[in-house]
């Protein structure tokens, strides 16, 4: 049955994935650096093979590049993350590491679609932004109670997911679901550790992983720039609210209004997507 | 006398052969030219579609179709299935990812004739960024002249592929492989 099998690679698989790489992490230490930022960068390629295909090599678009990528992205992470001490060399890798996915992702666009003074812009602008996000969830995952800022991360994970289908993409809609599979599955497999494992780059990988589909999903697909920004924003709020330091809240109304400060855009954005594509769209198409 | 004579005809049939042999072209008349589709969706129904915006170039030689060349240049944004929610969806990374590939061709490698106006066109197609060799029959439906006294010419060709063959990969258990192909052209002379 088509919805079985959508369900098990779509959810299930990467969960399955994720779980394990979070468990290795947690029983081996050794390994533990990036175990977790790896499974959820497995837990997509995983559902994209099952859902699709093994991507061709050389990739033949920027969805295809995405996924083998991702995997890499967890080794990345958890070097960055190592080199906590050595700023120039974590910098260094950030850049290098956000110049080639950028490149990557959005070469059609430079070919197709950019004038040379646009795809200049586009790129730095789109860079800024990769870079702050790597850099304060980096430390983020540092400073505040890991379980509010996965579950921010997991509510605008799963509410783009909603977007992206929305917007005519179901491929990376599903591909937004994999990446709330892999992290929600990080939290369970996380119990009693999930500071350790949040460290090492199940977030950070996350976020820069659901950034890049929604850039897809906005570049490619008909995402409205409207509904992209807000959940980029999204994003961004565990940053703001752990700014804010609302020292007085307690551990679970803390919580609470982390996850809140995220779900409210990233429900906004998705009912946005729905909105504009059901006043263009009336049919009884999906 | 005799050798300026022949010297005079050999220049002159230079040019008169050339013109003679040589392979008359066509502008395609986007108006007057249709590329349709169909595919099973959920394998129990054939769902068509089109595209709209087709551009390119046949050159005819009626006497040696062997010489004959086509060239033809389609939108993949122009798609149209007379739902526009369908029509996004076909433009997504899910399908023919539209941004990222805007453009399919297919350029003529060889024509044969297979009978009386009738031809067996092999020819390389690509499109979402793949390139594989297909081979098409078409009909010369016929020649004449348009209502401006312009020289015309029609064909009409059917191929078949498979859309997985071409990295298209995503829901094929829901829309099917197999896609066939009507592309109707008619050319006016350049």
């Amino acid at each position: 049955m088509p919805t079985m099998s959508l369900l098990f690679y779509g959810l299930i698989l990467p969960g399955i994935v994720a779980g394990v790489f979070t468990w290795i992490g947690r029983r081996f230490r050794r390994s533990a650096a990036a175990s977790a930022g790896k499974g959820i960068g497995f837990a997509l390629l995983a559902g994209y093979v099952g859902l699709v295909d093994w991507p061709a090599w050389p990739p033949n678009e920027a969805t295809q590049w995405l996924v083998l990528i991702a995997p890499l992205l967890g080794g990345v992470v958890g070097l960055s993350a190592w080199w906590s001490h050595r700023p120039v060399l974590r910098w260094g890798l950030r850049f290098i590491t956000t110049a080639v996915l950028l490149f990557l992702l959005l070469g059609p666009m430079r070919e197709y679609h950019w004038t040379s003074t646009q795809g200049v812009v586009w790129m730095v602008a789109l860079g800024a932004v990769v870079l702050w996000l790597w850099r304060s969830t980096e430390t983020l995952t540092q400073r505040c109670r890991s379980v509010g800022l996965v579950m921010a991360l997991l509510s605008v994970a799963i509410f783009s997911a909603i977007a992206l289908a929305a917007s005519g993409s179901i491929l990376l809609g599903q591909m937004a679901g994999m990446l709330a599979a892999g992290l929600g599955s990080t939290l369970i497999f996380s119990a009693g550790a999930l500071g350790q494992t949040v460290r090492s780059g199940a977030a950070t990988v996350t976020v820069i992983l659901l950034g890049a589909v929604i850039g897809l999903g906005y570049f490619y697909s008909a995402l409205p720039a409207s509904s992209a920004l807000l959940l980029v924003a999204a994003m961004c709020t565990p940053w703001v609210v752990e700014q804010a330091r609302f020292e007085t809240l307690d551990g679970a109304w803390r919580m609470l209004f982390q996850v809140s400060a995220a779900a409210a855009p990233a429900l906004f954005a998705a009912g946005l997507a729905f909105w504009l594509t059901m006043s263009s769209h009336s049919s009884s198409y999906y | 006398m005799r050798l300026n004579l022949c010297s005079f005809l050999a220049i002159v049939s230079i040019p008169l052969a050339s013109t003679v042999w040589a392979a008359d072209h066509y502008e395609i008349d986007p108006v007057h030219s249709s590329a349709i589709f169909k595919i099973k969706h959920l394998n129990l129904s054939q769902t068509y579609g089109r595209f709209n915006s087709i551009i390119g170039s046949i050159d005819f030689d009626a006497k040696a179709p062997g010489k004959s060349s086509v060239m033809v240049e389609i939108a993949t944004d122009s798609v149209d299935t007379a739902d526009a929610k369908r029509d996004t969806h076909l433009k997504s990374p899910d399908f023919l990812n539209t941004k990222q590939f805007p453009i399919m061709k297919f350029v003529s490698n060889s024509v044969q004739p297979t009978g009386r106006g009738k031809y067996k066109i092999v020819g390389d197609l690509t499109l979402h960024g793949v390139t594989k060799s297909i081979s098409m029959h078409a009909e010369h439906i016929g020649s004449g002249k348009d209502l401006s006294g312009g020289d015309r010419l029609g064909f009409h060709g059917l191929f078949r592929i498979k859309r997985s063959d071409y990295d298209m990969k995503h829901s094929l258990d829901s829309v099917g492989d197999d896609v066939e192909v009507i592309i109707a052209l008619e050319g006016i002379k350049k």
